[in-house]
């Protein structure tokens, strides 16, 4: 998973140093040309809201955590990334739309969060 | 590849079975399929079980080899499976395949799960042992959470409401209620499903299959074998598998598993037929808003209809798409290593006439087995055969 650099909207995932092809990560071979030569690169947290859900029920190493909203979220280099909302929205009305434009916003253990880009920083 | 023919079937019902160990289960269900064949065990040449989660919840391994010996049969391979809550559907194909290439006579597939007795969140983290721990898995993402993802998507994208996806609930804690195998059918109107407790946004309670425990078996025989069969036979006429990709950034699509789309295309070129000469399905509804992406994904209604489906009735026991008339994974139960049996009992009992919840006239039938995130799925198509 991605490490998240901390107060700065970027996000570290990997690049194909051969072919260019962009990846969450972790991943030991490109997806595109089987290159092994996949290296961190930082790209802009912006990107776009695919989907989101609360988990009220974490499972066990997670419970500390819960309840939590995962997000997905297509990132404009073209990556989609699975991260957390930083707010939880209890109430549907308190989540972003989907579509919404998101930005990276903080973020540990490799856990990217993320909020509605309009939200300042 | 020659004809591979279903010769007996066992299963325990699903529910909770707190003094009876996994052994026993899956001793009894596969022991009820070889009686029921009239065959001789000592010509069971090959077990596949299918298993997920006895390691973790039980601390035990070697569950193969343990219940041939329960059962008394030779010394033979005896393999554990593990596709997540495909197992069971891998464990039949194995057991297809050794039939179908020759390497024996007679194979018997087995699957069995227990599961009732830990509490939620060790069964969650079970379960998540089949999210990828690299990926995913880090968010803390849970399965009904991607079902909860997928939900949300679906809706925006099809215009598809909460009460039209309750109605795949109701159907199917209804079609429960008339299956003695199932553990939770029930009368459910539509309001008590759109108020129960949120699990996963925006699933709730009734919208999730239960923790169960349960074990299922068939016993599969070349052709040759069949003069000695009791029961009216049923043929296998395909066994496909295919693997998607485990990390939702892997997906095409949320609203599909490419896994599934694969696995039904390879079934129904093996079948030689088309999704609309099949009878019924049993498909792998663990969550309410799965049966509907399952359904579209193996090609029985269009995309964004699936929801409409259900709530027409055109998927109800009577209706001209019927889908788990068993009560599925929701009503009925979802021993993990057992479902992808348990289908195949339920898709046989249909095939020789005999289901509780019977679709009239039914030739063929279909079950669907997925697991993960969509990384592993079976589709199996079996035919009645004239009497
Ligand atoms: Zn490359």
């Amino acid at each position: 998973m991605s490490s998240v650099l901390s107060a700065s909207p970027v996000i570290e995932i990997l690049r194909c140093a051969d072919c260019g092809q962009l990846d969450p990560g972790p991943r030991e071979l490109c997806a595109s040309c089987y290159s092994p030569r996949m290296e961190p690169v930082t790209v802009d947290g912006d990107g776009v809201l695919v989907s989101w859900t609360l988990v009220r029920r974490p499972p066990t190493r997670f419970q500390a955590d819960g309840p939590y909203a995962v997000a997905v979220v297509d990132l404009d280099c073209g990556v989609r990334l699975t991260g957390r909302l930083a707010s939880v929205p209890f109430e549907e009305a308190e989540a972003p739309p989907l579509g919404a434009r998101m930005r990276v916003c903080g973020g540990s253990a490799g856990i990217a969060l993320f909020a509605p880009a309009d939200a300042g920083r | 590849m020659r004809p591979v023919f279903v010769a007996g079937i066992g299963s325990s019902a699903f529910g909770r079975h707190p003094e009876t160990s996994i052994e026993a289960l899956a001793i009894r269900a596969a022991d009820a399929a070889i009686r029921e064949s009239g065959l001789d065990r000592g010509d069971v040449g090959a077990l596949y079980l299918g298993n997920f989660v006895a390691g973790p919840l039980l601390g035990q391994e070697v569950l193969a080899g343990l219940v041939a010996d329960g059962l008394g049969l030779p010394q033979i391979p005896c393999t554990k499976v593990e596709g997540a809550c495909a197992s069971g559907g891998i464990a039949f194909r194995h057991a297809y395949l050794a039939v179908a290439t020759g390497m024996c006579d007679m194979a018997l597939a087995v699957g069995a799960e227990k599961m009732t007795h830990a509490d939620t969140a060790a069964v969650t983290s079970a379960l998540n042992c089949a999210m990828d721990f690299r990926s995913d898995g880090v968010s803390g993402l849970t399965f009904p959470g991607l079902f909860g993802l997928a939900w949300r998507l679906y809706e925006q994208r099809y215009g598809a409401t909460r009460d039209d996806i309750s109605a795949v609930v109701r159907k199917n804690k209804g079609n429960g209620l008339r299956n003695p195998l199932a553990q939770m059918g029930a009368e459910l109107s539509v309001e008590e499903i759109g108020n129960a407790r949120l699990i996963c946004d925006p699933l709730r309670l009734y919208d999730c299959c239960p923790a169960s425990d349960g074990a299922a078996a068939v016993l599969l025989v070349a052709g040759d074998r069949l003069r000695d069969v009791i029961p009216q036979p049923v043929q296998v006429l395909a066994s496909a598998q295919a693997r998607g990709s485990a990390r939702i950034a892997g997906h095409p699509d949320l609203c599909t598993f490419e896994a599934t789309v694969a696995a039904a295309q390879g079934a129904y070129a093996q079948a030689g037929i088309t999704a609309d000469e099949v009878s019924c399905v049993e498909l792998h509804d663990c969550f309410s808003i799965a049966e509907i992406i399952d359904a579209e994904d193996l090609g029985l209604m269009p995309r964004g209809a699936g929801a409409a489906y259900a709530a027409e009735g055109r998927t109800a026991v009577d209706g001209d798409r019927p889908i788990n008339a068993s009560g599925g994974l929701l009503a009925k139960g979802h021993p993990v290593g057992a479902t992808g049996l348990g289908q195949i009992y339920e898709s046989v009992l249909q095939l020789r006439g005999a289901h509780p919840n019977q679709v009239k006239g039914a030739k063929v039938a279909l079950t669907h087995n997925l697991g993960g995130t969509g990384v592993a799925c079976t589709v199996n198509i079996l035919r009645a055969t004239d009497a």
